[in-house]
């Protein structure tokens, strides 16, 4: 240990080499486990984050304090700055589960669905408009849960093929996620971490979520062409989607109506949380308390029902991350990539969005997202404008998903449904045809999108 | 933290519900109640028998029928205790009509049942006390006159079993428990429409009575293993049509429906949640009495504490 203690000593004037190995090992490890699911991702964020804490201590990596070096103490002293974070998941999780159970969204998806008249490329275009404004009210993983759902009853009633729409629920829920500040966890994380107010969301971040969702539509539609045709005459399909009642679906109008305005009154905090100088955490957290005190839902199960797991590899991920930047391995990444950049914003932003973009899809771009956020904030130090590096990350971060199968929660939620539901399995190759052509061609497009708003200054500023 | 199977087959039920709805469909029966007959039996229930009667005849702007099905040394005693009742509420200011009235058969169930024929009756009010006198029967049998009015009338039967200081609080909140089965339930949300009071609410409970399954389990084998959420599923997708009937019809009155769906060995957990408030107990009574719904049915009614509303159909 004193061996070990030594060693860390010197790293008041320069880092040493050894706790950043072992931490930036501990790191990858955990995520290549999360990676390839050979473990539980909660376990495995979990047990990561006692392993980079028993090294951190050993290596006696944590702050000095009152002049002696403090050991560790509180989960809090490593992710002090992260805890808003996980105060917004926990609020968001309680609400956008409320939400997603009243029959709400569920009731506007069928009466959606019937102005398509069972037309298949009309339901294609309509699948694809509802994931973008499901994940904008409900998150990726409630809002895509339930257009999937829809999308294979509905192909499976009217006998089409369901892989296109389930293609486009997997792929344009990253795309949906962009919409607003609060439309994704990802997005979540990063624009609490980042301060970057709400407003801003929808001169950067909105139009880019329209462009991409535009990308996936023409080249899914493209891929699976021939898959968009439906048996029968156009008057027996409109009679079939029209028998649809979404009156059944209406489980409590009272929990109904109010989980709407208990929904629209959080995105109204989010909207307003700078200018009130309130944090986004109490604005979730809020919301998450009026879902359970008045939208009618039972407590006890709209608790239980709190992605308790998502909470755990939050904290592990968080625990780690603090770990491995106490090292100076993420700091010395972020002076990696200036020399790199030769301390260009534009090509630094480069660098982020081309990395993340490719990185992401392969490990889970949560990860990776949290990863880069220290770094981030070290750039800013290294004197480069900070907020431009934060959109980058938070477009990037969001959009690297479409790459694999296993790149987004919306991937997994779609492929896994059809399976199960219709013995149908995209495999990785036929994702990756699709996905990796649209990422492809999103890469290009968003380095384009991002180097002009640098150029001409379309960067909001605070 | 892939997909949650619980949440996507409760979604896949709710959409599937709504394409099923046709097929599953009810019709909400629109109940005519001008008479209500409420029939005493010289037990402590009575004095709520015969709040709770005119409370409804007051609302439905019906007539009161009181009666007292009678046998032996008791005819008396009830024969004065209905004329001292029916001059107690004409006395009083209950702005309703009133009368007594008494049916004739050799029991009396079938003078009970004889008179509301003769009366026209829409409602029979009628109690069976929750455990009485039946001592280690209780539980078992609402008794003979009951068991007969349940097997043989065509009327409406409310069942009153504990004393209720409120009638209003119970009618603030219709429950209609419901298994696989929905024919009757037309008749059965008629009732509990008409008779809710005002600011009320329905509830409607569907659950999958995973006993049965078990049984159709052992004999089936493993083409009737279900987990509990595609148990789930399954009883969602099957109510659409009773979902959509009841929220078609309390949007047009405003009254509110809440519907619950579960997975649980039936009667204990319906009784927990009829107990959970007071409430009425609407059940749709099938004449048959040899098939496995009046059975079930005769076994919520007689667990439960509070009335109970059967629908014969």
């Amino acid at each position: 240990m004193s061996v070990l203690l030594s060693a860390a000593s010197t790293a008041q004037s320069e880092p040493a080499l050894l706790p950043m190995i072992v931490l930036g090992t501990i790191m990858v490890a955990t995520y290549v486990v999360v990676a390839f699911e050979w473990m539980h991702k909660s376990i495995a964020a979990m047990v990561g984050a006692a392993a980079a804490v028993i090294a951190a201590l050993a290596f006696g990596l944590f702050p000095v304090h009152d002049g002696e070096r403090m050991a560790y103490t509180h989960v809090h002293h490593i992710i002090g700055h992260e805890l808003g974070v996980i105060g917004v998941i926990i609020g968001t999780s309680i609400l956008v589960d409320v939400a997603s159970h009243s029959g709400l969204f569920h009731f506007v998806a069928v009466k959606i669905v019937k102005l398509t008249k069972g037309d298949p490329n009309r339901l294609f275009l309509y699948i694809t408009l509802l994931t973008i404004f499901f994940v904008t009210f409900l998150t990726i993983a409630p809002g895509s849960l339930i257009v999937v759902s829809l999308a294979l009853v509905v192909t499976k009633a009217l006998d089409i093929n369901p892989r296109p729409y389930v293609m486009s629920v997997a792929i344009v829920a990253n795309s949906g996620a962009l919409m607003t500040l609060a439309s994704g966890i990802c997005t979540l994380m990063l624009a609490t971490a980042s301060g970057l107010p709400y407003a801003s969301f929808f001169k950067v971040t909105t139009p880019m979520a329209f462009i991409s969702a535009a990308i996936a539509y023409y080249f899914i539609r493209r891929f699976y062409k021939e898959a968009l045709v439906a048996p029968g005459t156009p008057e027996e399909r409109a009679r079939k989607v029209a028998s649809f009642d979404e009156w059944a679906l209406v489980k409590d109008r009272r929990v109904f109506f109010r989980s709407a305005i208990i929904l629209v009154l959080t995105i109204i905090g989010f909207a307003s949380a700078q200018t009130l100088g309130i944090g986004l955490d109490a604005v979730a957290m809020g919301g998450g308390l009026a879902a359970l005190v008045f939208s009618g839902h039972d407590p006890e199960q709209a608790i239980k029902v709190v992605k308790w797991p998502v909470i755990l590899f939050f904290v592990g991920l968080f625990v780690i991350i603090g770990a491995v930047d106490a090292s100076q391995l993420l700091s010395q990444l972020a002076g990696g990539m200036v020399a790199l950049s030769g301390g260009s914003q534009v090509v630094t932003m480069v660098i982020i969005a081309v990395f993340v973009l490719t990185v992401g899809g392969f490990i889970d771009n949560i990860p990776v997202a949290a990863t880069l956020i220290p770094i981030v904030r070290t750039l800013e130090a290294q004197g480069l404008e900070i907020d431009p590096l934060w959109w980058t990350l938070i477009i990037a971060a969001n959009l690297s998903g479409n790459a694999t199968p296993v790149g987004s929660i919306s991937s997994v939620i779609a492929l896994s449904a059809l399976e199960k539901e219709r013995g149908i399995k995209i495999g990785w190759g036929e994702f990756m045809k699709v996905g990796m052509t649209i990422l492809g061609v999103q890469c290009v497009v968003v380095v384009a999108y991002l180097l002009a708003f640098e150029y001409f200054g379309l960067f909001p500023t605070r | 933290m892939g997909i949650d199977l619980g949440d996507l087959n409760e979604s896949l039920g709710a959409f599937e519900s709504a394409l099923s709805s046709g097929k599953v469909a009810i019709r909400i029966s629109e109940p005519e109640v001008k008479v209500v007959l409420v029939a005493l039996d010289g037990t402590t229930q009575d004095d709520t028998c015969v709040a709770i009667a005119v409370d409804l005849a007051r609302r439905l702007h019906a007539r009161l029928v009181v009666t007292a099905g009678m046998k032996g040394e008791l005819e008396d005693e009830l024969r004065t205790r209905v004329n001292r009742v029916v001059q107690v509420l004409t006395s009083g200011e209950s702005h309703i009509q009133i009368e007594a009235a008494f049916g004739a058969g050799a029991t009396p169930a079938r003078q009970i049942l004889a008179l509301a024929a003769k009366e026209r009756a829409g409602l029979i009010v009628v109690s069976a006390p929750y455990l009485y006198e039946y001592e280690g029967f209780g539980d078992e049998s609402l008794s003979g006159p009951i068991d007969c009015l349940l097997a043989e009338s065509s009327v409406p039967l409310l069942l009153i079993r504990e004393p209720i200081e409120n009638g209003d609080v119970c009618f603030s909140r219709l429950f209609m428990p419901m298994t696989v089965h929905t024919v009757g339930l037309g008749e059965a949300a008629g009732l509990a429409f008409k008779f809710l009071a005002e600011g009320g609410h329905i509830e409607l409970f569907a659950v999958a009575d995973q006993q049965a399954l078990e049984e159709a389990d052992a004999v089936l084998g493993e083409a009737a293993r279900r987990t509990p959420e595609e148990l789930l599923r399954a009883e969602q997708s099957q109510i659409g049509g009773v979902v959509s009937a009841l929220q078609h019809r309390a949007a047009r009155t405003g009254v509110d429906v809440r519907v619950d769906v579960a997975v649980a060995r039936t009667l204990k957990p319906v009784l927990d949640r009829i107990h959970e408030s007071p409430c009425i107990v609407a059940l749709a009574l099938p004449r048959d009495r040899t098939s496995g719904q009046f059975h079930r049915v005769h076994d919520l009614a007689l667990g439960s504490r509070y009335p109970v509303l059967f629908a014969p159909f």
